[in-house]
Formats: structure tokens, C-alpha cells, sequence
């Protein structure tokens, strides 16, 4: 210690200062005792005595800090709320709050490498959560924006785990005009093909082409920014197109009053322009033509006839859905007819993203069940994250017991080393909510063009950033909870005596901690494991038909279509072309044309059957290699008009054929309500998984056609792309039109793309965890061989082996690592399980997964913890037993 | 040595008789209570505060501050009316106890104190 003049003043200062930090004393009171003080130190000098020594007797005179106190306290405290201003108050607080940010700071300096590690995993783990916050208000948020948002609802049919969600033409009508509920009702139709889109030279094919009625704009708030909403889809001939579309086929020209040719032979004119809808709505349309003009470009009776139309109803504002829901009941019991489970159900808008997996969705939807596994997992790597801070803090208790116990002994009361120790909490989560953000900055878009979603940081809302703050707030109290508790609760006397000794309570606790860590993260490991497992399950699955070296080709336009024979003997004139079919529908993995319905002739309306349907040429089968399991296929000449059907074998089964051959030569009616007259049954096909693996197979016909709308080519393994070519020189030769080509097994690899993400946005999850759990292994491992320092020391001197030592250290970790795998088996199998049971076709979940999945748990603690130990191990006792703690 | 009970129940009526005197600060005010005691009543100095605040709380003193030559600020403090009163009801009791404990050991209660008694 330095030994310095002593100065009264500046005695009397600190003397002063250190009363002013207890909140007893007022100023006044402070003025009061300090002139007290030196009249008496005055008396004393005057008696011969040596200022330094009439201080210390003087103020010993006065009473102690604590004493003081005591007396004071009583009479203060009524008296100090009526004399504590709030300026007096804020100014208390904030210099006790500096004066424990300055000790935090200090003791973070003191600690560097343990709090690189804490800032760093707190950060990384809140930068999950902030990404994790952002998914998850992103898909929460989906169809909020139209008005009157929790008032539109879809209408839907059939019943749970079956639901129907295109209808009759007639039923939206239906509902507006007989139910005064109803504000507003419209129908949206999305063909099954994707049509040509023209202007001039240049033609492209749209996806997002749509048809609805006038209503549309009344249903729903769709930006309208050019043309007047109450009659832009009134007449036939109508489109409405976005701004962006709008900028693709016109530029900067005035879109509105020019035409666009549909599927080469329909002129429509633009009679609106839409705002670009945002991201987080369940259908995004580029085109909407007017309802009026879909007889004249489809199909003359779909109005008539057809089960294809989306339906949404818009209730009035002060109609509540369950007293509409009553009085739809008779319209719901006629259209039931005998089939007691039918209903009529309405879904909530706003719950379409998350809740709805109907078997034609618009778009791919998302899953409520993976937003919340996702949320969980969020919080579960904040928990490893407090976790690590609980621990090395509570590993380091034996250094700060000394500081907590001088604190006690100069007069700190319990609750205020417990305020210390949250301040030097929050200290840290919040500088690491500094670097998160700032991280999330950076990382943003890259988070959001990997879960598809762009623009994703301008959906920052308040609502999340009070969320992250609260959970900032949350971790904080969390993370310095523990801590703040455990330190403050030292007898002073046990700790500065010596007899303290680091409790085997909390070295249990510690551990149990660490084990919950890794229990956590091995989890994640395996469910992440048999995630991709299931993914490239799907990849190699036997679908019942071969997508390789296939591609699909749509014909656009009447003429080109009459062309079919010309076309598929020139393009079969090309060597490596093996084999070309056509379908007047779709292909596997596309959306087919639902809402057909299946009587058997003999049988009553009741046991009509609403199906799938296929139009497909007599080649179709083979091309795609489905195997017929009884009769034959189509007629080469067979045309739409033909009476023949195929079914597949669900359809069989549904029908009431068990054996597929009882099946052939029976007749059947298709459509019944528009078509009396009967098909007769020719072939049933093999199931094969027309749709993603998520659903099971549904039952399906095929009728036939020789009027392609997309025709289906397999090609000979090898040179694809000049194939490709010489198969485009030919098309524009006899069609004229622009070819478009996809390959069939990436397309189908499209219907997982949401299945891929979350694999991924797992995966990266599952690192985080895995990162931050092993950072707090790394600090606790720091610590141990630290603390352990001497006793490496003797035992080197004693002739310890380094490989001995570096066993000695990892050992107990070890241990725990093991016991995390343990604890982890069970769950992680029971985690699996529930992600699988989403498929209807699932992998096996086998031991190599648990046994993967522990060995990397073994291999990154293992590493971590041996990255100390070897340390310790290495360095020379000389130095370790010389140095002075 | 006076016991920490009686000093604790006499401190009050000290305090008011020495303010009824003159008006006095603390430093000033401990050094007459142990002139008066010789040394036979013993506070902590710091303790002395805050029995002068609650009587001021209680109506019984009032408190001003004035400049002291070295240019520092002082306490000052004074009896109020109600604290002459309360004075007055002390001593009474007081006298009282002297009476009793006197007539007890068979000692001469003071002359004031049979005046009381006899009222």
C-alpha cells in the first residue's frame, strides 16, 4: 500500500461521500453531522492532538457508518418520504447506479476471457431469438393487413382431415344474396394450367393468374392504386394487374386500356392496376381477369358444373360468426344430404397460413406446429445462453466471496449485493443485445433470403422490438437471478476467516445445468438428423413412377394444341426423345383438377365420391413409368369425347373394389349432376404419389384426351441440354410459340422447399445451441483448470504424466456429457417421432442416429474441455506452484 | 454509569430543559449534557440527532440554520410553546417518581416535590 500524507479535508470528504451513499441522510443531515464532526476534531487539535488521530477518535466518537444508520433509520423514514423529492431520488439512483456499473465494468476487466464468452454467447443467442422473433411474427402476421381482417372468412366443405376447399359456382352467390350476415362474398379461381401470357412479340407464362368476381375489392383491401374497384372486374374482357406486371409487359407506358393476349387467342384489357401485394398474404396475384371472362376462355360448363371455386365471405362488422354459423345450418343439412359428418365450415382468413392443409392449398402453406417449435427452440438457446452465465458465475463465487464478504463487512445490506450482482447481469445482456442488433442488421437479409422472405427486416415491428427487449429483460433477471442470490447469502466472517469452501450444492447445481445444456442441444442434434434423413428419404422414395429425365412442356393456345399429332411425331423424330405423352391437365406434383365426383350407377346419391381428375393420351403411363395393376390404357385414338376411364387404385377401393380387377369393365358415372351418361372402367393404375409425400394418396381418374395442355417427355439419359434444343428448334417450327420447358424432378423437389427451410432454419438453430453450450464448457473448463492450478502443479512434481492429468480434468465432463445423452435419448426419439408423424411417408428413426448424435456431442465437449485441460497440463509446476494467488 | 433504559427515558426532558434555557446546536447540546451529568450519562454522539429531529417531528422543537463565522452553516434548535408544555409534564412526572423512590428509602423528598404531591 502506498503510504500518503493524510489531508482532513479530504478525510472528512470521503467520510462524507460514503454517508451520502446510504440513503438515510439527507444533505441537512449530512451539513448537521459533518459540522458536528469538526467542532470536535477542532477540540481536539486544540487539546495538542495530531489532526489524523482527531479524526479517527472523532468520528469513532460520532458512531460508525452503521451505527449512524441504525439511529437514524427509525426516525428517517416516515420523515424521508415527505422530504424525498424525485430529483433527490433520481439523483440517489443514479450515481448508486454508476457506482455498480463501475464495479461491473472492473470486474469484467478482471474476468476478460470469461466475459468474451459470456458477451459473445449471450449475443449469438439473442441474435437467434431476434431472427427466430422475426419468422415468427412474419408468419403470424399473414392476411392482418386486409381490413376487417378477423370478419373474411373462406368457406370450406366436407370434414375434418378431409376439407374441400373449392366449391360450386353457385354457393357464393348463394350466401350473399340469402344471408344477411354477409357483407360481401367472392370467388377466386386459379386454372390448373398455367395460361400464356402475351403482348406483342413477347409471351410468358404466368403462375399467378387468377379469375374473381367484382366483390373482390369488397372482400378484401387489395390496393387498387389505378381504375375504380366497384367495376374494374365487372365486364368480360377485364384484367387487373400489378405494378409490377404492370412494368414487365408495359414499361413505362400508361397500362390502363391496353390489351394482353391470354393463352394466344383472348384479348383482355387492363382495367386496374394493384399495389404489389406484401409477402405475408396467402395468394399473390400478378393477373386477375374478371369472372365473366372465365367461360369464354376455359372450359363452357365450369360454371355450371365444376367444384373449383375458392369462396370468401366478408360478414358484416357486428355479425358474429357462430350465430351465421346457426343460420347456415338448413343449407348445410341439404347439401349433406344422408352424410351425417359433412359440414359446412368457415375458415378464419387470418388462420389460413398457419392452420389450414387442405389438399389444394393456393400457395404452400405454413405450419403453426413448426412456428411454435421454432419459438421454442429460441428460448431454449436463451436458456443455454443464461445457463452459461448462471454458471461461470457461480464457478467464479469463490474470488468474488471475498469482495461480497468486505462489502458486508463495510456495511452493504443483502438486497444491495444483489442489486450489484443484477446490474452487472444486465450490464452484459445488454451490451450483448448491442451486438445482436447490430449483428441482425447485417445478417438480416441473408436470414431472410434464406427463409425465402426477403425483405423480412422491414417487418421489424414494435410489438417485437418491446418482445426482444422484454426478453432481453427477462434473461437478464434470469442470468443474474441465480448469482445474485447464491453470492449474497456468504457469512462474511466464514468467507474472510478462510473456512469458506465452494459448496458441493453448487458444483451439483452447476452440473445439473451443464447437463440440461447438452441435453438440449443433443436433442436438436438428433431431431435436426432425422430431419434430413426424412428429407433425403423423400429425395429417394419410391413414388411409384420415374421423374428422371423427364420434362414437361405446356402447350399454349388452341392452335397449337389441335397440333398435337404433327408435334409429337416431330418431336419423337428427335433420337434421344424415347417417349412422349400428352396430358390436358396436369403432371405429379402439380395441382390437379379437384372437385370431380364418382357414383357407381347402381348405387344412390349418397354415396357420391369427390375425386381427382386426369386427362391424359393412351401414352401417359409409360412415359412416367406407372404401372398399371389390372386392364390396359387408353386407345391410341381415344379423344375427350371417348367413354373410357382409368382409376387409380384409391379410386378403386373408394368405389367399393378391394380387387382392382373386379373393377374392370364395370361403368361409372363421372360428374353425375351434369352428365348422366355412364364411362365404362378400362384399367386401374398403380398408386403413386401424385402429391407430396405429406399426404397420403388420394383416389384419382383419367379420362382420356388427344387436346394437350402440357405434354410429358422422357428423354435419354445423356446429352439433356442439346436435346433440349433440338427439341425447342422443332417446337417453334410447328407451333410458333415460346417453349417453355421444366424438369419434372426438380419441380417435384419444389413441393419440399418449405420442408428444406425449416431443415435448414433447424440446422443453423441446432449450431447456435451447439455453439453457445459449448463456449460455457469452454469458460467452465478455463475455470477448473485455473482453480485446479496448483494442485496440477504437485501433481506433475510428483511425477503425473501429462496424458494422466488431461484424463483427470476431462473426466468429470465427460460424464456429464454422457448423462446429457442419456437424458437426451427419450426426448429427442419422442421430438422425432411427432415431426415425422406430419408425413404420411416416413423414415425409419434408427439407433445410428442416437449414436451420430452422441459421438458428436462427445467430439465438440471432448475437444472443448481437452483444449484446457492440455493447457494445464502442459504448463511447467515450477511456475504454477511459484505464483502467489 | 446511568443504564441505557433510563438514559433512553430521560434523554427528552434533558434535551427540553437545556433548550428551554437558550436555543443550542448539537455539538453545543452534548457538551452541557455531559457538564450537567458528569460524565455520568453517555450517548454516542451521532445518536443525539435523530432524538432531536423526532421531537421535531413532534412539534416539540424547531429547527434554524445560521451562518458561523468560518462561514459554514449550523443547526440551530429552540423550544416551541409545545414543547414548554410537554416540559412542564415531565418534570411533573418526574417528581413524582423522585417522591416515591424517596418516601421509599425513607429519604427527604425535595421541597418542590411535596408541593406537588399535595395538590
Amino acid at each position: 500500500m502506498r503510504i500518503t500524507q493524510f489531508h482532513l479535508e479530504n478525510a472528512i470528504k470521503a467520510w462524507r461521500h460514503t454517508l451520502r451513499l446510504r440513503r438515510t441522510f439527507l444533505e441537512d443531515d449530512l451539513d448537521e453531522l459533518e459540522d458536528h464532526l469538526r467542532k470536535e476534531i477542532q477540540k481536539r487539535v486544540e487539546q495538542g492532538i495530531s489532526e489524523k488521530e482527531a479524526f479517527l477518535s472523532s468520528s469513532e466518537m460520532l458512531g460508525t457508518q452503521v451505527e449512524l444508520e441504525n439511529a437514524y433509520q427509525p426516525v428517517r423514514f416516515g420523515k424521508n418520504k415527505r422530504a424525498r423529492s424525485v430529483l433527490n431520488e433520481t439523483m440517489f439512483s443514479v450515481s448508486m447506479l454508476s457506482h455498480y456499473i463501475h464495479i461491473a465494468l472492473r470486474s469484467f476487466r478482471r474476468q476478460f476471457g470469461q466475459t468474451v464468452i459470456n458477451v459473445v454467447g449471450l449475443s449469438v443467442a439473442l441474435l437467434a431469438c431476434l431472427l427466430v422473433g422475426l419468422y415468427v411474427q412474419d408468419e403470424m402476421s399473414y392476411d392482418q393487413f386486409h381490413e376487417q381482417a378477423d370478419q373474411i372468412y373462406r368457406v370450406r366443405t366436407g370434414s375434418e382431415g378431409n376439407w374441400q376447399g373449392m366449391l360450386r359456382a353457385s354457393m357464393s352467390e348463394t350466401l350473399r344474396s340469402d344471408y344477411s350476415d354477409v357483407e360481401a362474398s367472392v370467388r377466386i379461381f386459379k386454372h390448373w394450367e398455367t395460361p400464356l401470357v402475351s403482348k406483342d412479340e413477347r409471351g410468358f407464362y404466368e403462375p399467378n393468374f387468377f379469375f374473381a368476381d367484382n366483390s373482390l375489392f369488397q372482400v378484401f383491401s387489395f390496393n387498387l392504386i389505378r381504375g375504380n374497384p366497384r367495376e374494374a372486374l365487372k365486364d368480360p374482357y377485364s384484367i387487373v394487374i400489378t405494378e409490377r406486371t404492370a412494368r414487365k409487359y408495359f414499361g413505362e407506358q400508361d397500362p390502363i386500356g391496353q390489351t394482353i393476349v391470354y393463352n394466344t387467342r383472348h384479348e383482355l384489357t387492363v382495367t386496374g392496376v394493384l399495389a404489389d401485394t406484401p409477402e405475408n398474404s396467402h395468394l399473390h396475384p400478378d393477373f386477375v381477369a374478371s369472372m365473366s371472362t372465365l367461360p369464354s376462355v376455359s372450359y363452357g360448363g365450369i360454371m355450371e358444373e365444376w367444384q373449383v371455386f375458392y369462396t370468401y365471405v366478408r360478414l358484416k362488422e357486428n355479425s358474429s360468426i357462430n350465430s351465421f354459423k346457426k343460420s347456415i345450418e338448413p343449407l348445410r343439412s341439404r347439401m349433406a344430404g344422408e352424410n351425417a359428418s359433412y359440414e359446412l365450415d368457415f375458415q378464419p382468413l387470418s388462420r389460413i397460413h398457419l392452420y389450414s392443409k387442405m389438399a389444394n392449398e393456393l400457395e404452400p402453406n405454413g405450419d403453426y406446429r413448426f412456428v411454435l417449435l421454432m419459438a421454442v427452440v429460441g428460448l431454449l438457446i436463451l436458456i443455454i445462453a443464461s445457463i452459461n452465465h448462471v454458471n461461470l458465475a457461480t464457478a467464479r463465487a469463490m474470488k468474488r466471496a471475498r469482495e461480497v464478504a468486505v462489502r458486508k463487512v463495510s456495511g452493504a445490506k443483502r438486497h444491495e449485493i444483489i442489486q450489484q450482482f443484477y446490474v452487472e447481469a444486465f450490464v452484459l445482456v445488454f451490451s450483448s443485445l448491442l451486438v445482436a442488433v447490430v449483428l441482425m442488421a447485417i445478417l438480416g437479409p441473408f436470414f431472410g433470403a434464406f427463409i425465402g422472405k426477403p425483405d423480412i427486416l422491414s417487418h421489424l415491428s414494435v410489438g417485437l422490438v418491446a418482445g426482444g427487449l422484454m426478453l432481453t429483460v427477462a434473461m437478464g433477471l434470469l442470468a443474474g437471478g441465480y448469482p445474485a442470490i447464491f453470492l449474497s447469502r456468504y457469512v462474511p466472517a466464514e468467507v474472510l476467516k478462510g473456512s469458506f469452501m465452494n459448496s458441493v450444492r453448487g458444483r451439483k447445481f452447476r452440473n445439473i445445468l451443464v447437463v440440461t445444456q447438452f441435453a438440449v442441444s443433443a436433442v436438436l442434434i438428433v431431431v435436426t438428423m432425422v430431419v434430413f434423413r426424412q428429407m433425403s428419404h423423400i429425395q429417394t422414395a419410391d413414388i411409384g413412377f420415374d421423374a428422371e429425365n423427364v420434362v414437361t412442356v405446356p402447350v399454349p393456345g388452341i392452335e397449337a394444341r389441335g397440333q398435337y399429332q404433327t408435334l409429337r411425331n416431330a418431336l419423337m423424330d428427335i433420337s434421344s426423345v424415347s417417349n412422349l405423352a400428352a396430358t390436358a391437365s396436369t403432371y405429379p406434383g402439380e395441382r390437379h383438377s379437384g372437385g370431380h365426383s364418382l357414383r357407381r350407377p347402381e348405387q344412390g346419391i349418397s354415396t357420391t365420391q369427390i375425386v381427382q381428375r386426369n386427362w391424359v393420351d393412351a401414352h401417359y403411363f409409360s412415359v412416367l413409368g406407372i404401372q398399371m395393376r389390372s386392364g390396359k390404357t387408353f386407345e391410341l385414338e381415344a379423344t375427350r369425347n371417348s367413354r373410357s376411364l382409368i382409376l387409380n387404385e384409391a379410386a378403386a377401393r373408394l368405389m367399393g373394389w378391394t380387387n382392382p380387377a373386379e373393377a374392370i369393365g364395370e361403368s361409372i358415372l363421372l360428374n353425375p349432376d351434369s352428365d348422366s351418361l355412364s364411362y365404362s372402367i378400362i384399367g386401374v393404375s398403380e398408386n403413386y404419389n401424385f402429391e407430396s409425400l405429406h399426404s397420403e394418396i388420394g383416389p384419382l381418374v383419367f379420362t382420356p384426351t388427344n387436346f394437350p395442355t402440357v405434354i410429358v417427355a422422357r428423354l435419354k439419359s445423356g446429352s439433356l441440354s442439346s436435346t433440349i434444343a433440338e427439341m425447342q428448334e422443332v417446337w417453334n417450327q410447328v407451333t410458333g410459340q415460346p417453349f417453355n420447358y421444366s424438369f419434372l424432378d426438380e419441380e417435384l423437389s419444389e413441393l419440399y422447399m418449405t420442408d428444406a427451410r425449416w431443415g435448414g432454419m433447424l440446422r443453423m438453430s441446432t449450431m447456435f445451441a451447439l455453439f453457445i453450450a459449448s463456449l460455457g464448457l469452454l469458460g467452465l473448463a478455463a475455470f477448473m483448470a485455473e482453480s485446479r492450478k496448483r494442485e496440477i502443479g504437485i501433481r506433475k512434481a510428483l511425477g503425473a504424466t501429462s496424458a494422466g492429468i488431461v484424463m483427470l480434468i476431462s473426466k468429470d465432463f465427460v460424464r456429464l456429457i454422457l448423462l446429457a445423452i442419456v437424458v437426451a435419448a427419450p426426448l429427442s426419439y419422442l421430438a422425432s417421432q411427432e415431426w415425422l408423424s406430419s408425413f404420411a411417408f416416413q423414415t425409419e428413426i434408427g439407433i445410428d442416429v442416437f449414436i451420430v448424435g452422441a459421438l458428436i456431442l462427445l467430439g465438440i465437449g471432448g475437444l472443448t474441455v481437452s483444449f484446457h485441460a492440455t493447457k494445464a497440463a502442459l504448463a511447467d509446476p515450477s511456475k504454477s506452484l511459484r505464483s502467489s494467488e | 454509569m446511568i443504564s441505557k433504559e433510563l438514559v433512553g427515558a430521560s434523554v427528552r426532558p434533558i434535551l427540553l430543559s437545556i433548550l428551554a434555557k437558550e436555543d443550542s446546536y448539537g455539538y453545543d447540546i452534548i457538551q452541557r449534557v455531559k457538564e450537567y451529568s458528569f460524565g455520568q450519562l453517555v450517548w454516542k454522539d451521532g445518536s443525539l440527532y435523530p432524538v432531536l429531529h423526532r421531537m421535531e417531528d413532534e412539534g416539540f422543537i424547531e429547527s434554524y440554520w445560521q451562518k458561523t463565522d468560518t462561514g459554514r452553516r449550523r443547526k440551530y434548535y429552540r423550544i416551541s410553546p409545545g414543547g414548554k408544555e410537554q416540559l412542564e409534564q415531565e418534570r411533573h412526572q418526574w417528581l413524582q417518581v423522585d417522591a416515591i423512590l424517596a418516601r421509599l428509602w425513607g429519604l427527604q423528598p425535595r421541597m418542590s416535590a411535596s408541593l406537588l404531591m399535595s395538590q
